[in-house]
């Protein structure tokens, strides 16, 4: 029986999916060569991912984010079809694929302004055919993937909104209307306008605006006012924000008036750009805020579009969970 | 044949069991062939086991009713719409269905 494995290849986090399961890992991959001697400790305490990818070493997660700073997060994860790519794929499958499967179908998502033939053939060569997944610590997967099926990015919440755990249609309010959902990554917005379950080109666009940019702003503040030189952990400074608060010199200091004014500016700036596709969205069902910026932003979102609705969960899995429903109600 | 039965006053425990049985003259005649089949030599073991699948006969059968009625007033209190909630195949819009399945082919396709 062919088994369905959803996959969100994302600048900040890829997610995995399958029916029993589902994962999350940084999207950081670095040559293993760099870092060789880490190997022996992965192999005894089963921490980070070490793999082998077209006959090369990659730490993948953690583990490459702390042994290769220089090599851990480049744009290459975000490049259709890299080998970076290949190993954040198949790290996730060493994690959810059973050592019993021997056909996949693989259901996944690009960019607004990559949902091209171009694009999604650089995707489908990447991901169709036979794979032999060589992980250290785990038993070796060899399996076939026989369909890769490629939906824009934020349709995933829409999906997962609108369909149940099998793939049913459950939500008939948002499936009979029109929707606007604003998907907020790491590096880039997406926006997507469907019409009763019909993607519509012309209302759906991409910008390079994410996450990332504000984290920037706020660590470049944070040096400058409190001398944390944070400029290349990310992870760091989106933790601080979330939590609006630091420890500094061990003491804990309150950064709201450093973060508020950044996360504000680029609400103004992803919804400068919904205005001119959906101008003030009255004859839109809704306005979904979707990914892993959309906690943060929802407050000052709403304030444009007073029908946002966020999606429940974890809004970082909406996408993921969005297209492991398309496929089974596809493929069962 | 309807069983009469008259209580004393020390059989307060009786009464209590014979009060709270809605079928009384069922409940009797029950208690009454279990005793007798004690007293013709059948454990007591399976009489009381007799008794425990009869009684549960009983409240099995009405189990789908009381799960149906208890998931009714829950749905009632918290003022969802059941419609929603309880997917099944014949539940689909047909258009909306035949739209996303569209949607889906488009996608989908290779």
């Amino acid at each position: 029986m062919t088994e369905t494995l959803a996959i969100d290849i994302g600048y900040g986090y890829t997610k995995g999916m399958t029916g029993k399961a589902q994962t999350l890992i940084p999207s950081m991959v670095g040559p293993a060569e760099a870092i060789r001697f880490e190997s022996d400790v992965i192999a005894e305490n089963g921490k980070g991912i070490a793999l082998e990818v077209n006959g090369r070493a990659f730490f993948v997660g953690e583990q490459a984010e702390v042994q290769s700073a220089s090599a851990s997060q480049t744009l290459d994860v975000t490049r259709t079809g890299s080998i970076e790519q290949k190993a954040l794929f198949y790290a996730v499958a060493s994690d959810l694929v059973r050592t019993t499967t021997d056909d996949i179908a693989v259901v996944t998502g690009l960019p607004v302004l990559d949902f091209d033939d171009r694009h999604k053939a650089d995707l489908r060569a990447m991901l169709q055919g036979e794979h032999t997944v060589r992980r250290t610590g785990k038993h070796t997967r060899c399996f076939n993937v026989e369909g890769v099926h490629v939906v824009p990015q934020a349709m995933g919440s829409l999906f997962a909104l609108v369909l149940d755990k099998r793939g049913k249609l459950i939500d008939g309010d948002l499936a009979g209307g029109r929707v606007g959902i604003i998907d907020v990554g790491t590096l880039t917005t997406n926006y997507v306008l469907v019409d009763r379950l019909r993607y519509v080109e012309t209302g759906s666009d991409s910008i390079t605006t994410g996450m990332a940019e504000m984290l920037q702003k706020v660590a470049k503040d944070l040096k400058r006012e409190h001398d944390l030189d944070w400029g290349l952990q990310l992870s760091k400074v989106d933790q601080a924000v979330r939590d609006r608060s630091t420890p500094v010199k061990g003491v804990p200091v309150n950064i709201a008036g450093i973060v508020n004014p950044h996360i504000e500016a680029l609400a103004d700036t992803i919804v400068s750009r919904a205005r001119t596709l959906w101008g003030g969205a009255a004859d839109l069902m809704a306005v979904v805020l979707t990914g892993g910026g959309s906690l943060e932003l929802a407050s000052y979102i709403r304030k444009a579009y007073t029908h946002t609705r966020t999606v429940g969960g974890d809004p970082q899995f909406a996408n993921v969970t969005g297209y492991l429903r398309a496929g089974l109600r596809r493929f069962g | 044949m309807i069983i009469h039965v008259r209580l004393r006053d020390s059989d307060a425990d009786i009464e209590t069991w014979y009060t709270a049985q809605t079928d009384k003259s069922k409940a009797v005649r029950d208690a009454i062939r279990a005793y007798v089949r004690l007293q013709n030599g059948a454990s007591q073991e399976a009489v009381i086991k007799d008794a425990v699948i009869a009684a549960m006969g009983g409240e099995l059968a009405r189990l789908p009713n009381l799960v149906a009625g208890a998931v009714r007033d829950a749905l009632a209190n918290y003022q969802l719409r059941p419609a929603q909630e309880q997917a099944a195949p014949g539940d689909e819009d047909p258009e909306l269905a035949a739209r996303l399945d569209a949607q889906l082919d488009e996608f989908f396709k290779d």
